[in-house]
């Protein structure tokens, strides 16, 4: 019995010697090199085992993000996790004003087109024929989607439905869906559904979309903390 | 009669341990000889269909004579969704040893989309797959749930079904969804980095791989 005791005290024992724990490191973005202690230990997500037990240094560094730096514990026989969130350092700003052409979706479930300009401040709506305007301040915005859905019309260019996404935004009491299109010059003064192509259109409603989304998010980020954004 | 041999106490110690180490050696090597080849574990190949990388948000609005459903879709910017879950699920998967798991790659040629639905399904389409088993995740949905009567929540769907490659059966086929809940500040979700956001669909994925892991050992081979 002794002798089995210490057998296995003696298989037991060089373990018993180390300290070691795991660290399992992930990030939101992708291809985030990882530094330990100094040393490149790979991209995330990536779990390192084994880790000396104790506080480590990590480093987190990605081209066009801030550097993330702190110190992590490594705990004896445990699963050490980190969760980071890479912050993007400043993009350069967008031109402003930008116009779009682009289709108003009515509640009745017409529509129109016409010319939509964002600036930092407001989104400008003016049908062609004017008689459809609005102005929407960006610091009333309360909610900015995409969405794909069915067009209004049942004919045409835009006849398949799941092809097509649209911007919707909400401000107090109303809301409003629109696209944004590619005019083609040889079909203006023609309707508005014949001067659109299926591929122009997602990818200008998304570079709208995009756009106000980019403006929208910096004035909630300056109304929540407005010392940081001065900074 | 010959004088007594003298052995100190060390030697008898040193003895006993040799005999008890070659009796451990002896019964060790043919029982290691019987255990069966890295080979004979059957391989999975796993391979990941994310439906959609916007997060799903309904936003119900209570009315005096009914309820109001609004679902939006919110992009989740900067985040590498389908990296997150791969990375997750291949970790969870990979304590289970009774199979060898791996991630498709091209050579593979498995449509994630098709092998997801099963009216879509045929055994061709696993033809290619160099292994015993295909794994499909198809994560449905990540939603979240804003709502002025009830908790906010947000949740994440997702079926995982094996099939097998030869004969393109399906062995077995388990739902997971997993919720948590949450601050449903919609301002939050969409402005500071989207941070409260990103770690709440984290907690999901991990929340969900502790279910998957389960449901994965509880299944048959």
């Amino acid at each position: 019995m002794l002798a089995h005791l210490l057998l296995i005290a003696l298989v037991v024992w060089p373990a018993a010697l180390t300290d070691d724990g795991t660290l399992r490191i992930k990030t939101d973005v992708a291809d985030v090199e990882v530094f330990l202690d100094g040393n490149s230990v790979g991209k995330a997500p990536l779990t390192l085992t084994p880790v000396a037990a104790g506080a480590h240094h990590l480093t987190l560094t990605k081209p066009g993000y801030v550097d993330h730096e702190e110190e992590v514990q490594v705990q004896d026989g445990a699963t050490a996790k980190k969760f980071v969130i890479m912050k993007a350092l400043p993009a350069e700003p967008p031109k402003l004003p930008a116009q779009f052409y682009a289709i108003h979706q009515h509640s009745a479930g017409t529509a129109c087109s016409g010319i939509l300009t964002v600036t930092a401040e407001a989104i400008d709506y003016r049908s062609h024929d004017g008689h459809d305007v609005f102005h929407i301040p960006i610091q009333q915005v309360q909610s900015l989607s995409r969405s794909m859905g069915a067009a209004w019309w049942t004919s045409g260019p835009l006849k398949t439905p799941s092809q097509y996404s649209a911007c919707r935004l909400e401000v107090p009491g109303k809301s409003y869906g629109f696209f944004a299109y590619e005019e083609d010059p040889k079909l203006a003064g023609t309707p508005a559904e014949n001067r659109v192509t299926k591929q122009d259109t997602s990818a200008k409603t998304k570079e709208m979309f995009e756009l106000i989304y980019r403006l929208w998010a910096e004035s909630l980020e300056q109304r929540q903390h407005p010392k940081q954004a001065a900074n | 009669m010959g004088a007594p041999t003298l052995r100190s106490p060390l030697f008898h110690f040193i003895a006993r341990h040799l005999a008890l180490l070659l009796v451990l050696t002896s019964v060790a090597i043919p029982l290691a000889a019987q255990a069966p080849p890295a080979s004979s574990t059957p391989q999975v190949v796993v391979v990941f269909n994310l439906r959609s990388n916007d997060l799903s948000l309904i936003d119900h609005k209570y009315r005096v004579f009914y309820n109001k459903f609004e679902r939006k879709n919110l992009p989740i910017e900067g985040y590498d969704l389908r990296g997150a879950v791969q990375d997750e699920v291949m970790n969870t998967l990979a304590t289970d040893k009774r199979y060898q798991w791996r991630v498709a790659t091209d050579g593979d040629k498995l449509d994630p989309v098709q092998l997801a639905n099963e009216k879509l399904r045929t055994a061709e389409m696993l033809s290619n797959a160099q292994a015993d088993r295909v794994l499909v995740v198809d994560v449905a949905e990540f939603g979240a749930m804003i709502s002025g009567l009830a908790q906010d929540r947000m949740w994440i769907a997702a079926n995982v079904t094996m099939l097998d490659r030869a004969s393109g059966r399906k062995l077995w086929k388990h739902g997971i969804s997993e919720k948590i809940p949450f601050s449903g500040d919609l301002q939050k979700l969409q402005s500071e980095n989207q941070k409260e956001l990103k770690e709440g669909v984290n907690s999901l994925i991990e929340k969900a791989c502790v279910k998957l892991k389960a449901k994965v050992a509880e299944s048959k081979i």
